[in-house]
């Protein structure tokens, strides 16, 4: 499972397909504190990148892979 | 050679020549229409896509000539003249030539190459600018660019990226992809699309609206839109977007957007003995010593300020090759100011500090370039022309045969060069770059794969409505009306399927026939009263909807008479030009219809007809002049029903015929003799022209009077069951009138009994009436017979001995009387002698085929409602 979900954060690990999406925005939806944790994300599925965005949680700890950098960087302010 | 993919080429062709060429002469009398010069050069672009499928180099290099010149016409560049339409229309006759070699035997004929050569540069020289390239017709105007507004907003470091890239001679451009709500649900995966871009240099991902709460949020639409800066080429970004070309909007970006610093503002900074240094250095264009000295400063401040942001820009644009004095005089001037002053687009003036207007935040609002529209956005689908899909998808099939890998390898190269072709003809680079990629992955892998998935694409693409397809087929859709959209829906059938159907129709009909034959016998044999009677009623729906089919099947086959007129204009126009006369034509009642077989027939009668007007007819201008006229002339052709009946009238308004002169002549050709002449009306002496052998030009023109006179005319009208007529007034003009028939299919005939039980069937329209004679009252004059009726000598033939079957044996007596059918053939009246009457009915005449066609006197056969065949008399040769 590339995503796992401990307490309060949703770590996100390897390549994060478009079928996390849903499990993910439950998460977000149950926890209200929820933070992303996306260290060791190496591709991100617009779908999930959607919930990231649209949930309008932190991202606690940045990725490293140089693209899925990009990405959140793209998302704009709020998001880092 | 010649394939149905020829075939449709060929058919297709012959459509665009035709409207192509009505087109140039519509656009002679008024040559700022812009619609009619858009279907012009449309008909033209498109005959030089469809070409481009095969393998005529001649061919498509004329027709792009052509293209070119139209284009510049189009463009406004060139007007129209008379000796362009004339060349242009040559171009056309050559082309249409080529068609027809092309239909016979697959080839353009010897000299092509130096035919097209010499008409090609007869063309070029037309063109305003030494042949410079045509604004390149397949680039789609009205193709919306991405907007560039939110290139400026970049984080700096990423604008200051794509700057320097752009510093080494990358071009830079704009993407904005709005990926489609349920892209999720094909497969896609938008964002690491962007991935694949080279260069990437600022990305920038939005929701299309503001975001729900998460409670609302389904992860499953797709709400994002992405935005990306690339220093790439146009075309690298359409072939990485191919699959979602219609989402993706590109526009190039120009460098100056991105410079924008930006940051804290600067606090006491002192940097005014810079800003007096650098101001001198920029003019005197001493780019090192501001280079050290930007340099220099930039060390001195922290990087989170304003000026620090300025001093990176201003170093990126001082390490150009030949940096742009106006960029690093803004750059200078928001230093002093401390706020963003707007730059200059490349190559413009020079802006001093003083002169700046009042500060702005962010170039957005800094003069735009005009964007030229790098892409299209259509889907690769929307702009192939219904022939190339076809094509298309012939080679998808010849894909997917189920062949071994040798069959395959054989194959390969064949579709490969096919479909670049089709490529090269309607779509852009880039479908044909992903093609030939996927051609030489499929080689390495021997398997068809790769090969259809962009097969795929092209064909299934999101905009493959096919009516869409063939609106924006010439990429002109936004320049004016769309050709199919909204139009009525056509489909095209071969005439033998139509034929096959009348065919049909015609065996229903006379099996129906036979079904009163069964009433009479269910009641004559079988006393069944009660059986013939709901036979009958049964017969009574059959024979209406038999009749109604042959009604609708007899609409399909109804064509416009403009299918023939349509020529004229050109051809009057030509003929005139040459003959030094003005005449202008004018058709009414093009729409009137009529069936297929008689319109096809029209066409040489009409253009004899049209052809000796123009010819001997109408005066030259000067003559008309003198004779109180104006000088142009004009020739009307009229076409419009009277009851089942087209007729077709060709006026003129010129000197008429002179019935005196015509007398004259037809006496000293020994048509007539003097006698004769005398009595005659001045109306039938004008209808003597269509004597054979009959020409009243002085001479033999190159036109017309080439000793065929108006009796093909009246032999090819004939033939149709149609009738011709002139009527003139001399010094006033001349009226010729054809009348047809609406339709050739059903045919009205008597049944007459000879040689003892024979049926045969005589056309009704011959028949004057029917008599019975006493045979005392025949008159005998030697070997011939005659008879009296109504104070009239009327021959008398015996259609037994005229088709040669043994009269009957003479019986009895002269009380005895003989059927005698009185037929009227040309002006000649004949009693025919039949051994009885028949009814008369409608019969479906099937002329004689193969061996048999040759035999004269027999117009054809039908079948009747008993199985019996009735051979049809063709009266006209018979006697």
């Amino acid at each position: 499972m590339p995503i796992r979900f401990e307490e309060s954060r949703a770590v996100l690990d390897g390549v994060c397909g478009v079928e996390e999406a849903l499990p993910l925005l439950e998460f977000v939806q149950a926890i209200p504190d929820a933070a992303f944790d996306l260290g060791s994300c190496t591709l991100i599925h617009s779908a999930v990148l959607q919930v990231v965005a649209a949930s309008g949680r932190p991202v606690a700890v940045p990725p490293t892979e140089p693209f899925v950098v990009r990405l959140i960087a793209a998302l704009g302010e709020g998001q880092s | 050679m010649t394939t149905p993919l020829l075939l449709r080429f060929v058919a297709e062709a012959r459509e665009l020549l035709q409207a192509a060429a009505s087109g140039l002469l519509a656009l002679e009398k008024s040559p700022d229409d812009e619609t009619i010069i858009n279907t012009v050069f449309r008909s033209v672009h498109t005959l030089k896509g469809s070409v481009g499928l095969f393998d005529f180099p001649a061919f498509a290099k004329l027709v792009h000539a052509g293209e070119d010149v139209l284009s510049a016409v189009r463009g406004g560049q060139l007007s129209l003249t008379s000796e362009m339409v004339d060349l242009l229309l040559d171009m056309l006759d050559r082309v249409a030539a080529w068609i027809d070699d092309i239909e016979s035997d697959g080839t353009l004929g010897p000299g092509a190459d130096g035919l097209s050569h010499e008409m090609t540069a007869d063309l070029r020289s037309l063109l305003p600018i030494p042949a410079g390239p045509a604004p390149a017709p397949d680039s789609a105007p009205g193709v919306a660019a991405a907007s560039i507004d939110w290139v400026p907003d970049l984080p700096e470091a990423d604008r200051l990226d794509a700057f320097r890239a752009w510093g080494t001679g990358a071009p830079l451009v704009a993407i904005e992809y709005e990926p489609a709500e349920d892209c999720f649900f094909s497969g896609e995966d938008p964002v690491n699309l962007l991935r694949q871009i080279p260069g990437l240099h600022g990305l920038e991902i939005r929701p299309r609206e503001p975001w729900p709460d998460s409670a609302s949020l389904d992860p499953y639409r797709c709400v994002l839109r992405l935005r990306a800066l690339a220093s790439t080429s146009a075309e690298t970004v359409e072939s990485v977007f191919r699959y979602v070309i219609e989402q993706t909007r590109l526009g190039d970006v120009p460098p100056h957007l991105l410079i924008r610093p930006a940051g804290a503002p600067n606090g006491g900074l002192a940097l005014d003995d810079f800003l007096d240094e650098a101001d001198a250095l920029v003019e005197a264009g001493e780019w090192e010593r501001l280079r050290r000295a930007v340099a220099a400063l930039t060390e001195l401040t922290s990087p989170a300020l304003f000026a620090a942001s300025s001093l990176r820009w201003l170093a990126a644009v001082l390490a150009l090759p030949s940096p742009e004095p106006a960029w690093a005089k803004a750059l200078i001037a928001s230093l002093a100011t401390g706020q963003a002053q707007p730059v200059p687009p490349r190559g413009t003036a020079a802006i001093s500090a003083d002169a700046a207007p009042p500060p702005v935040h962010g170039s957005a609002e800094a003069p735009a370039a005009p964007l030229p529209a790098s892409s299209p956005a259509g889907g690769a689908a929307a702009r192939l022309t219904p022939l190339a899909r076809d094509i298309l998808a012939a080679q998808r099939t010849i894909l997917t045969l189920d062949l071994d890998p040798d069959a395959f390898t054989l194959r390969l190269p064949s579709v490969a060069h096919t479909v670049s072709n089709v490529l090269g003809g309607t779509v852009r680079q880039i479908d044909l770059e992903s093609w030939d990629d996927a051609v030489e992955s499929a080689r390495a892998q021997a398997n068809p794969g790769p090969m259809l998935a962009v097969l795929a694409h092209l064909l299934d693409g999101p905009d493959d409505t096919v009516h869409r397809a063939a609106a924006i087929d010439t990429g002109l859709a936004a320049q004016g009306e769309l050709r199919t959209t909204g139009g009525p829906r056509v489909l095209k059938v071969d005439q033998a399927k139509v034929d096959a159907l009348m065919t049909l129709i015609g065996e229903l009909v006379v099996s129906k026939n036979s079904l009163p034959f069964l009433a009479r016998r269910a009641e004559s044999v079988h006393g069944s009263r009660e059986m013939a009677r709901e036979i009958k009623d049964l017969f009574a729906v059959i024979d209406r909807l038999a009749q109604e089919m042959q009604a609708a099947i007899m609409a399909v086959r109804m064509l416009p008479v403009s299918e023939v007129l349509d020529r004229f204009p050109r051809l009057v126009r030509d003929v005139a030009r040459k003959l030094g006369k003005r005449v202008s034509l004018v058709i009414e009642g093009e729409d009137t219809a009529a069936d297929k077989n008689i319109i096809e027939v029209l066409g040489d009668p009409l253009l004899h007809i049209i052809r000796n007007a123009l010819d001997h007819g109408i005066e030259l201008p000067d003559d008309r002049v003198t004779a109180s006229k104006a000088p142009e002339a004009t020739v009307l052709i009229r076409a419009f029903q009277e009851s089942d009946q087209v007729i077709i009238e060709v006026r003129d308004d010129g000197r008429g015929i002179d019935p005196d002169k015509i007398r004259k002549a037809a006496v000293t050709k020994g048509l007539i003799d003097a006698e004769q002449a005398e009595r005659m009306s001045d109306q039938q002496a004008v209808n003597l022209v269509f004597l054979p052998g009959f020409s009243t030009a002085a001479q033999v023109s190159d036109l017309s009077g080439r000793g065929v006179g108006m009796d093909v005319v009246v032999t090819a009208v004939e033939r149709t069951g149609g009738t011709v007529s002139l009527t003139s007034v001399k010094g006033q003009g001349t009226t010729a009138r054809l009348s047809l028939p609406l339709s050739m299919a059903v045919t009205r005939v008597m049944m007459v009994e000879a040689g003892g039980g024979m049926l045969f069937g005589i056309p009704m329209d011959h028949i004057a009436e029917t008599v019975r004679i006493h045979r005392s009252q025949v008159r005998r004059f030697k070997q011939s017979e005659a008879f009296v009726l109504r104070d009239t000598i009327v021959p008398l033939l015996r259609l037994d001995r005229l088709l040669g079957i043994a009269p009957p044996a003479w019986f009895g007596d002269d009380d005895q009387e003989d059927s005698v059918l009185v037929v009227r053939v040309g002006n000649a009246v004949t009693g025919l002698v039949v051994d009885h009457f028949r009814e008369g009915m409608d019969i479906i005449l099937k002329p004689f085929e193969g061996i048999l066609s040759g035999i004269p006197g027999y117009a054809g056969t039908a079948l009747l409602g008993d199985g019996r065949v009735l051979l049809v008399l063709n009266l006209k040769e018979l006697l």
